[in-house]
């Protein structure tokens, strides 16, 4: 029993030590998102998107969905860009947003004049903390990426742990079974009468 | 007779820990929960089909109202709305001399849509169809203290609390950390390889 307690201690412990970065990116961005009004002023205003270059090129454009991408993924790497990026076809423009915490950049490929826009958007170091937290999923390639939206399940499920360890913690310290019931029960009862009105 | 023992800041540091971490319990499930919906997010729709977070028809109706040339596109939305019984939290798409408003009311365990269509004297209403991760996702969202709704300000009051929380857990981790000292080098590897991913992560993708 005493090794069981020191698991759930140790656990408990060092996923809080791990993802220190990533409490700080959640915890300080969902602040921006809250008080969003207050944090305009500090985000990139506009021109969002500043030009980097533009050329003609002859590009055709495959109608299906993975050879459109597949298609854009070549574009870019022929102009020197890379990363996780998603590409969508509207009317006569293709356009290609690739991710970057720090530098997006956008190309949008004109089927009529046949021209090539290459532009980079403005970024605070605000804009990269709202880009961290929504950053997800693996539906990019590349290790880096994939590694990314595996740090971000091992959050989501380090946050059911604690809570799971937490609890157990806090039952074997019977000097604050009264509060803490009080603080579970009340969280519930406020989640619980939100859930109802809001 | 001995005067009570005052708690040192080690036991009061812990046991904020704990409590607020007790408190925020139902959120925190909610917010892991999403995560994982979010970052999986074409999975699960594969588990919906194509039925995922769309809006079904509830009704058409005629709509006769007579508002003031000055009345904003929420003040409208806002008047719709209890004129059907779905006062509360909403947002509102369009201009009041556009011919047509959409509003949307989030309550939090579910969703309409009523798109307003003002010179035809109609309402058209959806409802978004339930399902878990929908729910999920809706209650991660759901933040800010611009809705004039009580329930609403105590939700983003909530959403404050859980910052301060994870702050509060961070560096209290930190403190009780520091005090374990057969946990200290194990620690501080770990909090390195942390820092040590994160940054490589930052500086590449």
């Amino acid at each position: 029993m005493k090794n069981a307690n020191l698991l759930f201690r140790r656990t408990h412990l060092y996923l809080g030590l791990l993802l220190i970065p990533w409490l700080l990116v959640y915890a300080l961005s969902t602040f921006v998102f809250n008080h969003g009004e207050h944090f305009r002023a500090y985000r990139a205003a506009e021109p969002l998107w500043l030009p980097l270059w533009e050329k003609d090129y002859a590009f055709e454009a495959p109608s299906d969905v993975a050879g459109l991408r597949a298609a854009a993924q070549r574009l870019l790497k022929d102009h020197g860009l890379s990363g996780a990026f998603a590409a969508r076809r509207q009317g006569q423009r293709l356009n290609i947003n690739v991710q970057n915490f720090w530098h997006p950049r956008r190309v949008t490929y004109d089927f009529t004049t046949k021209k090539l826009r290459a532009e980079e958007r403005r970024s605070t170091a605000l804009d990269v903390l709202v880009r961290l937290h929504e950053r997800t999923g693996y539906n990019q390639g590349g290790l880096l990426n994939k590694l990314w939206a595996f740090v971000v399940d091992l959050f989501c499920v380090a946050t059911l742990v604690w809570i799971g360890t937490g609890l157990y913690l806090w039952w074997k310290l019977s000097a604050t079974r009264t509060w803490g019931w009080l603080a579970l029960g009340g969280g519930l009862a406020t989640l619980l009468a939100l859930l109802a009105t809001l | 007779m001995n005067p009570a023992p005052t708690p040192s800041a080690s036991k009061i540091i812990r046991r904020v820990h704990l409590y607020l971490a007790l408190f925020l319990t139902p959120w925190m499930i909610i917010y892991a929960l999403s995560g994982l919906v979010l970052n999986h997010g074409d999975l699960v729709r594969g588990w919906y089909g194509g039925k995922f977070s769309d809006f079904e028809k509830l009704e058409e109706r005629p709509y006769t109202a007579a508002f003031s040339a000055d009345a904003t596109a929420r003040l409208i939305g806002a008047q719709v709305l209890a004129d059907l019984d779905l006062a509360g939290t909403f947002q509102v798409q369009g201009t009041p001399t556009q011919p047509k408003l959409v509003i949307t009311r989030n309550a939090a365990l579910t969703a309409h849509r009523i798109t307003y269509f003002r010179t035809e004297n109609r309402l058209l209403i959806e409802k978004q169809s339930l399902s878990t991760p929908v729910i999920l996702n809706r209650l991660h969202f759901r933040h800010g203290y611009e809705q004039p709704f009580v329930s609403a300000k105590i939700w983003g009051f909530v959403v404050d609390l859980a910052v301060v929380g994870l702050l509060f857990w961070v560096v209290s981790g930190i403190w009780m950390w520091w005090e374990i000292k057969p946990a200290r080098t194990t620690g501080a590897v770990v909090a390195l390889c942390g820092f040590a991913v994160f940054g490589l992560l930052l500086a590449t993708i």
